[in-house]
């Protein structure tokens, strides 16, 4: 260092500070994923056996499982995504593809980033009203719904961002064999921009499955076995925020357990994302 | 240019490549194909790009378009299958007959157009799909043909475009699993398997080492038996070894337009020659 004029050593100095203040930002983010993954792990092993994977959740003080809100979170993510993947990817592609610089594609893709950042809380008042007080009850349904009005903004702006990735020679080439613009977009685009679309829809499914808030105003929760969607249904994150705030230690245990399969399956879910999209490149 | 190959012959004067060819085909004689009367074309912004262009491509011919970057060339060409219709905000005016019919009318089906008049592009764009399916693509999209005559088309296709000896084992791979090469000589073989009567050709080899090249350019030269071509390049060793006529174009228009050997050896005018000679450009 001692070759080093002034200028030089005070931008080594400088280097070497910012470098240090951005090491210890990020250790900051992982140390505290890992502290959440390591309370998980460490609280909720203990809960796990082969009966929360069959029984329903007990009263207080008895035996029982989660196989009732895991059924339940299964059954009401799908029902999301099911509702939520045609839209959004149809939006998405309008949106992209078709309303390009019109005003109203513009105004329609703000909008749908304000979506994007709703508190789900107010879209579960929002379907509380629109399909649990005109039915005057809860239901699977509604929670279904709720949710995918959650995912249905994700998926549209990542078929938005997938779509602007795929380059515009590829549609011109498509086009010049004298494709008409439907087969060019199916045929060519859509593909070329597969797996982007399905990790968007992964992500989605990421995001509502570990919902509480809207579900809470919608398929509320259920201590029994129940598979009509026209009744209240039970869920993970809904039994996890019932069971957890209870004083009793046999529902708080299964609470531990329940949040831990919700974590590892989210966690799974983003790992498959990820993957697909490194395959992509 | 592009390599080495190319700079030896771009160290030999421009005549010597024009004596070793194959003596020039009798173009006169070959009806008019393709003939653009008065066109003019504004870009969305303002920019004028061609103005009051007139020519006239014959059937069984390669025509070559030359001229510093930014002249209109590939604008021209773009003009020419109405490729540039997938932006809007651009202006057309004058006359382009194909078989004397006018391409430019509004009324005109773009795709059965395009269908007509062939593209390659600058950059090999294979679609996301087998080397098979991209053949099939074009193929499928106008005509109605069993699994056997679809198997010969496609292989009779990509022997048009001398790539069938290097694929046929990996027919059913992905298309974007080829070299660069590769992949153009399959946009080529794409863009004849749907039985065109023009074939544009955008640079078609500018991306490309010197081997490829030297591939693309046989190639060019044995598809003129068959389609009027088109080709733009800013390679002038290519223009003179592949084309029968040139156009010199400059600032929009064509300044000279005329059988190749004829700009090469003693073009009348003196911008042509400063290009042509390597003055300018």
């Amino acid at each position: 260092m001692s070759t080093l004029n002034p200028i030089t050593r005070r931008r080594y100095r400088r280097n070497a500070v910012a470098v240090a203040l951005s090491a210890i930002a990020a250790a900051i983010g992982l140390l505290i994923l890992a502290a959440i993954l390591w309370t998980l792990v460490s609280r909720g092993v203990g809960g796990l056996s082969l009966k929360v994977f069959t029984e329903s959740t007990p009263p207080p003080g008895s035996d029982g499982g989660l196989a009732n809100a895991i059924y339940g979170s299964i059954v009401l993510t799908l029902t999301g995504i099911v509702i939520a993947t045609p839209i959004g990817v149809l939006a998405g592609t309008y949106l992209s593809e078709y309303a390009r610089g019109s005003k109203i594609g513009e105004a329609a893709k703000f909008i749908n980033d304000v979506l994007l950042s709703a508190p789900s809380i107010i879209i579960g008042l929002f379907i509380n009203a629109l399909l649990v007080v005109p039915f005057g009850t809860f239901s699977a349904w509604a929670g279904g719904v709720a949710l995918a009005v959650i995912a249905l903004p994700v998926i549209n702006r990542t078929t938005q961002d997938m779509l602007a990735l795929v380059p515009n020679t590829l549609r011109e080439a498509a086009a010049a064999l004298g494709a008409p613009r439907w087969k060019v977009m199916t045929f060519v685009v859509w593909r070329a921009a597969k797996s982007g679309i399905l990790t968007g829809i992964l992500l989605a499914v990421a995001r509502i499955s570990g919902e509480t808030a809207p579900l809470l105003f919608t398929s509320f929760n259920n201590q029994y076995w129940s598979t009509n969607m026209s009744q209240s249904m039970a869920s993970l994150p809904t039994v996890i925020f019932q069971f957890a705030m209870s004083p009793y230690d046999d529902w708080q245990r299964l609470a531990w357990a329940g949040a831990l399969i919700i974590t590892f399956a989210i966690l799974a879910l983003n790992i498959i994302a990820r993957a697909l999209v490194d395959r992509r490149r | 240019m592009d390599t080495t190959h190319m700079n030896d012959l771009a160290d030999r004067p421009v005549t010597d490549t024009l004596s070793s060819l194959k003596p020039r085909r009798m173009v006169e004689d070959r009806p008019v194909k393709l003939e653009v009367k008065s066109l003019n074309f504004h870009y969305a912004n303002g920019h004028h790009a061609l103005k009051d262009i007139n020519l006239k491509l014959h059937d069984k011919t390669v025509t070559a378009f030359i001229g510093p970057s930014g002249c209109g060339k590939s604008t021209l060409l773009r003009t020419l299958n109405r490729i540039c219709d997938l932006y809007p905000g651009q202006k057309t005016e004058g006359e382009v007959l194909l078989d004397g019919r006018n391409i430019l009318s509004p009324k005109e089906d773009l795709n059965l157009l395009r269908a007509k008049v062939g593209m390659v592009f600058q950059k090999p764009t294979p679609f996301p799909m087998s080397i098979y399916e991209n053949i099939a693509f074009g193929i499928r999209l106008y005509e109605k043909l069993s699994k056997s005559e679809m198997n010969d088309r496609v292989e009779a296709a990509l022997r048009e475009a001398a790539l069938w000896d290097e694929v046929k084992d990996k027919i059913h791979q992905s298309g974007l699993g080829l070299s660069g090469g590769q992949q153009q000589r399959l946009c080529i073989a794409r863009a004849v398997a749907v039985k065109p009567e023009v074939l544009l050709m955008d640079e078609p080899a500018s991306a490309l080492d010197p081997i490829s090249t030297a591939k693309i350019e046989d190639l060019i030269t044995r598809l003129a038996d068959d389609y009027c071509i088109a080709i733009v390049t800013h390679n002038m060793q290519q223009a003179a070894r592949t084309s029968d006529y040139t156009a010199f174009m400059y600032l929009g228009e064509i300044v000279e337009f005329d059988r190749t050997e004829q700009i090469f050896t003693a073009p009348s005018n003196q911008k042509t020659n400063d290009y042509v000679t390597g003055r300018f450009g």
